[in-house]
């Protein structure tokens, strides 16, 4: 493990909060689309966090979806289900650290664990959800939740030894199997934030 | 993607607002320590609690269990110290429920298919618009055709439930059990017809002096106590007989294995039974006081002798007898095993009243080491769903054969034929739950135009097997791990120990995760939506368990409190009721025209350059349910082709090539398998594992593993008294792929 | 005292309950086995034919031949009898034969993975468990215990525990009165050849004639040929390792050096 990325240690509070809304939005991007989240608003906002990236390419490809698509709710809801949840032909990418991490492919193992604890540790919980803590979803919730109090030092560690080393291999089979433009990105947006600095 | 900005020139420089979101999913908690994880695994012993009151549905014997649980995480499943019953033991798959559990592939969420029945595109769906649409769909099935238009295809515990809700209270008679249909039916039917009771696997072996088994295969096939009878047997003694065409697990520890030609078994069973009568062998006092119709029976069957069923089924005559001898030298205290999965050649129903009648001959009735009932605990209360006024229009009514010793429901091909023709009637709604006919019923292509006919599908299971390809909508279950339904009753396994009896209900081991519900639920729903509310008898799977503890004084808190399982004392199984008869002639068989003494009916042997094709249990697999266990695979991921020797050199096949299958009617199979050479089989057959090659991709470990030998089993034959199926008719040949 | 188990496998009937069992235990990879069943036959054996298991595991051998070729650096270590409470201070490497209870076990905190213990065992019963890899090694050497940990709770292992037909016995092979000791007078025996004689201490018993002598086919032929060469350039890379580790180049330097040793090794 390389060291941690030099973030200045008085980071300006608006950079947090701003980094904290992206991941936030990641977040809701890895959640199973339903209508009261994933509205014209937020495919807005997709969009502009494509155009502020200068991802000229991406941004069209998903503009032109937009135009096109005559329900995108649905057609993510698609795609959702056939990258993460259940597919046929198998294409299927759980979107889980477990399932990386523990061995033969397992849901809620040790991983899961250790990933619950360090959240405890932050002095944060994962309730009310029926997906397991080391959901994609739940790691960029709680990435969100680190930076907005500025805990950097928590969100690199959880970085480096929890989240990467299962989002690498995650992200490889995604970016193999995800057919969508907005997943496609996602997963790449999630990368890029995720990354160390060079 | 290339990125130009690094994060941190993206977070300095953005001028974006993204969605604010409250993070209202991850609230502050007490802070607490962080727990470093060893490296080394602790072992389960270890910080873990004990859950009790886990029973067990690798397979349908239901062993207790409890569970060793770390922060919500089930590490391991033990057999419950408690038990009567398997004790602390449990068998492979029972240690592997936890690789179910947490299998990523498990079905999480309600699906519908938005593709094809058999080529689905899923979408994840709400628990309310899955219920809706199954209730709406399944409704006007029924009001447009009437009840008998909906086939239900249940399997397991949590089955019973929604598919009594269907045949009772909505009022289809066109229910396919498979543990009857396609297992043991004909088995209870004989039974029935020859006892008046179903056998179980109720023969005392742990004090028997000979064990006699007809195409049982212990070790291989595994039910934890029912196996320990049979080591105890063995321990104290017993000779054992094993009649196999294979050399199987049991063979290898019988003193008499007999490689009997497949199919013929009744001819072998007949000439015992004659031989002992004709040399006053048999048990004359018991027959001459519990047998009806002995004597058309013994004439009957008299031109059996040894020698001609020794030609019939391919042994030595000297065999026959010495088995018989054997027998009637340690009659009444043998046991005549009833078998379990008995659905073979189409002529069972024959066999196993052939094999109650020796029982009889043999008067190895009520006493030691004999066929013992036990007597299990009694008073528990039953949840039913009311029985509707409707008149059930039974397919039976309408065919050539009526199937009058049918078990209970309606046999499958009535129902997949009707469906196909519309004839007479049409069937327009499929219930599936928890059992899967591509595996389980013959002739795939059959049930596959029987679905794709449908006008609604609705599938309920945990995994997502081959046949849930075909749902419009997928509903995940919870697993028996993680739901209360079945009460488990029995007694100590040997006879000869203290009198107990026991009361296991099943109770979670932990909480089920996703959207996994509970079949008591989830019927309840679909009920209420289709206009039954009023008749639901229970309002959930703990108000039905207690109320059927109610009973006998209990509740699953009592029980819980007790460790999980309940003991009392018990009752001597041993002695003859009264009202015993051993009917081996049948009179309502003769008034049915079927054969009213066990007969022998030929099945077609191999054409040239073909073999049988036979099918039995791994001792890690149950059926085709444990095909996508990362640690059951492991230890055996493929259908070895058992090839005797022999024709082997002859075919020039050597251990370990691979091979296709391709059987009687040009069917291939899909996938394949390693050739297994050994001297171990006859001839005339070859052998495999039943329940591989699963066609599902989404079975991410078990897909197209091994040969699926219910895809070779192409040609039909029916049983003609029960209307069940026998699968050991189908031949086939070797393709040698390298 | 020496911890022995014995396998009867006239009452085995090849069900593989105890492999699962440990998996659960010790949560074993699927991919690996600290325990094992093959299933073997049915042949044709000079007693007629035969059908039996070899559920195999470690052997915690009298001699093992796994324990000498660790080149993990010597330590200081003090063992404690668990019943009498006598101590005794031995230098040991990673893998070491207990002087109290006669098993050989590993420690995992200074094991290098370099899996020379693996390569150096007859039976196959050891393996290099990658998911237990750390910034030293690429895995770690792992195999049965015995179940030791367990038994100091008084727990029998976990195999034994699980076994339906009472076919697998645990205990002190040295205590005369122990059901173990009494099957070894009975005959059970271990696997082993005219090349392999180091003492292996889980045993076998059967009294058909057919079944042991199938069962005695699996018994290993020869010593797995020491890879010196192999040892050597692992204890050469230790230090090596350090000093690289010193320059801050450990990721890229610790791989050449690896993969140079495997590609040496299939020569």
């Amino acid at each position: 493990m390389t060291s941690p990325h030099p973030l200045p240690p008085a980071e300006p509070a608006e950079e947090a909060v701003l980094l904290s809304d992206v991941y936030s939005f990641l977040a809701l991007s890895m959640r199973y689309p339903d209508a009261h989240f994933l509205d014209d608003q937020f495919l807005e906002a997709f969009a502009a966090l494509l155009e502020s990236l200068e991802l000229k390419p991406q941004l069209e490809e998903f503009l032109l979806w937009r135009a096109d698509s005559a329900d995108p709710l649905e057609e993510l809801q698609l795609e959702y289900t056939r990258l993460f949840i259940n597919s046929v032909p198998c294409s299927t990418v759980p979107p889980y650290a477990s399932v990386y991490l523990d061995g033969d492919r397992t849901i809620q193992g040790k991983t899961t664990e250790k990933t619950k604890d360090f959240y405890l540790s932050c002095g944060f919980d994962v309730i009310d959800s029926t997906e397991p803590p080391d959901h994609l979803q739940h790691e960029l919730d709680f990435l969100a939740a680190l930076t907005r109090e500025s805990r950097f030092e928590e969100e690199e560690l959880f970085l480096a030894t929890l989240f990467r080393p299962w989002f690498a291999q995650f992200f490889e089979k995604c970016m193999h199997e995800a057919r969508h433009p907005f997943y496609r990105v996602s997963i790449q947006l999630i990368d890029f934030f995720t990354k160390e600095e060079q | 993607m290339a990125i130009n900005l690094t994060r941190r020139r993206f977070l300095q420089t953005a001028s974006i607002a993204a969605a604010s979101v409250p993070l209202s999913k991850v609230v502050a908690k007490a802070d607490s320590e962080v727990v470093k994880t060893p490296l080394i695994p602790p072992g389960s012993f270890k910080d873990t609690e004990t859950v009790v009151g886990g029973v067990c549905e690798m397979c349908f014997w239901r062993c207790q269990l409890v569970g060793k649980v770390r922060d919500g995480r089930l590490v391991k499943i033990e057999g419950n110290p408690k038990s009567i019953d398997n004790g602390a033991s449990i068998c492979a798959r029972g240690n592997a429920g936890i690789k179910m559990l947490y299998d990523p592939d498990r079905l999480k969420y309600p699906l519908k298919n938005v593709g094809k029945r058999g080529a689905p595109q899923w979408k994840r769906i709400s628990w309310d618009e899955a219920l809706d649409t199954c209730a709406s769909k399944l409704k006007a099935v029924v009001d447009e055709h009437g009840p008998e238009s909906l086939a239900i295809f249940p399997h397991g515990a949590s089955a019973s439930y929604p598919f009594h809700f269907f045949e009772h209270t909505v009022g289809t008679p066109n229910v396919s059990e498979a543990s009857f249909f396609q297992c043991r039916g004909i088995r209870d039917m004989a039974y029935v017809a020859t006892i008046d009771k179903p056998p179980g696997e109720n023969v005392d072996m742990p004090n028997s002096k000979v064990i006699f088994l007809l195409g049982g295969h212990f070790g291989e096939n595994v039910h934890v106590s029912h196996l320990k009878r049979y080591l105890k047997g063995l321990e104290n003694g017993a000779k054992l007989v094993v009649v196999d065409p294979r050399f199987s697990a049991s063979a290898a520890k019988a003193d008499v294995w007999v490689p009997i030609r497949p199919g013929t078994d009744t001819a072998m069973l007949l000439a015992m039974m004659n031989y002992l009568i004709q040399n006053d062998k048999h048990a004359a006092d018991f027959i001459e006081e519990y047998g009806e119709g002995f004597e058309e029976f013994s004439e009957g069957i008299k031109e059996w002798t040894l020698e001609r069923a020794a030609a019939e089924c391919d042994i030595p005559a000297a065999q026959i007898k010495e088995v018989a001898d054997l027998l009637a030298a340690n009659a009444p205290n043998v046991a005549i095993h009833p078998g379990r999965h008995v659905s073979w050649y189409g002529n069972d129903f024959q066999r196993q009243r052939a094999l109650a009648c020796l029982t009889g001959v043999l008067g190895a009735f009520g006493v030691k080491g004999a066929f013992v009932p036990p007597k299990g605990p009694k008073g528990l209360k039953k949840v039913k769903w009311p029985h509707g006024d409707h008149e059930p229009d039974r397919l039976t009514e309408y065919s050539d054969n009526p199937y009058e010793f049918s078990p209970p429901g309606t046999p499958t091909d009535l129902i997949r034929d009707a469906a196909i023709s519309g004839k007479p009637y049409p069937i327009k709604g499929c219930v599936i739950w928890g059992q899967n006919p591509i595996q389980t019923i013959p002739n795939q292509e059959k049930t596959i135009q029987m679905l794709a006919q449908m006008d609604f599908v609705m599938c309920t299971d945990i995994m997502p097997t081959d046949i849930t390809m075909f749902a419009d909508i997928l509903l995940p279950e919870a697993s028996y791990l993680e739901r209360y339904d079945y009460i488990k009753t029995g007694t100590q396994w040997n006879f000869s120990d203290e009198h107990q009896q026991y009361i296991a209900p099943r109770m979670p081991l932990v909480d089920p995760a996703f959207e996994r519900k509970d079949g008591i639920w989830i019927t309840n729903e679909i009920a209420r939506r289709m206009g039954y509310g009023d008749q639901i008898p229970t309002k959930d799977q703990v108000e039905m368990v207690n109320y059927r503890l109610s009973g006998v004084g209990l509740s699953i808190d009592k029980i819980r409190a007790e460790g999980g399982i309940h003991l009392q004392p018990g009752k001597d199984p041993y002695g003859i009721p009264e009202d015993m008869s051993v009917y081996f002639y049948n009179e309502d068989l003769a008034d049915a025209d079927y054969p009213a003494i066990p007969t022998y009916i030929p099945v077609e042997q191999p054409p040239a350059g073909y073999l049988r094709l036979l099918y039995g249990r791994s001792p890690v697999h149950t059926f085709n349910r444990t095909q996508n266990n990362a640690w059951l695979m492991a230890a055996m991921d493929s259908t070895p082709i058992w090839l005797n020797d022999k024709v082997a050199a002859k075919l020039g096949l050597k251990d370990g090539d691979t091979v296709s299958l391709e059987n009687q009617d040009g069917v291939k199979s899909r996938t394949t398998a390693p050739i297994k050479v050994t001297p171990g089989i006859r001839e005339d057959a070859v052998y495999i594992y039943h329940g591989f090659g699963s066609m599902n991709p989404e079975l991410t470990v078990g897909y197209n593993k091994g040969i699926d030998d219910q895809s070779m089993i192409t040609k039909l034959a029916v049983d003609p008294e029960t209307g069940c199926h026998g699968m050991r008719n189908n031949f086939v040949k070797l393709v040698k792929v390298s | 005292m020496q911890y022995g188990m014995i396998i009867d496998i006239d009452r085995c009937v090849g069900c593989h309950a105890c492999t699962i069992a440990c998996k659960a235990e010790w949560e074993v990879p699927a991919q690996y086995g600290r325990n094992w069943v093959h299933r073997l036959g049915p042949a044709m054996t000079t007693a007629g034919m035969a059908y039996t298991y070899y559920p195999g595991l470690c052997n915690h051998c009298d001699q093992p031949s796994c324990v000498d070729v660790c080149p993990a650096d010597p330590v200081a270590m003090t063992m404690k009898d668990a019943k009498s409470g006598k101590t005794v201070t031995m230098e040991v490497a990673a893998t070491w034969k207990d002087p109290f209870n006669g098993t050989v076990q590993i420690d995992k905190e200074r094991c290098i993975g370099c899996g020379a213990c693996a390569d150096a065992c007859p039976y196959g019963a050891r393996y290099i468990n990658e998911a237990l890899a750390d910034d030293e090694s690429d895995g770690k050497a792992d195999k049965c215990t015995y179940c030791m940990p367990r038994v100091a709770e008084g727990l029998q292992p976990s195999c034994v525990q699980t076994c339906l037909a009472g076919a697998r016995i645990f205990g002190d092979l040295d205590d005369p009165k122990s059901e173990v000791a009494r099957y070894v007078k009975r005959g059970a025996v271990g696997l082993s050849s005219a090349a392999v004689q180091i003492g292996p201490n889980s045993r076998y018993f059967g009294s058909k004639k057919a079944d042991m002598e199938l069962l005695m086919q699996s018994a290993p032929q020869e010593m797995p040929e020491a890879s010196l060469r192999r040892i050597m350039l692992a204890k050469m890379t230790r230090p090596a390792l350090k000093q690289v580790k010193e320059l801050g180049l450990l990721g890229l330097a610790g791989g050449l050096l690896v993969s140079g040793l495997n590609n040496k090794d299939q020569e």
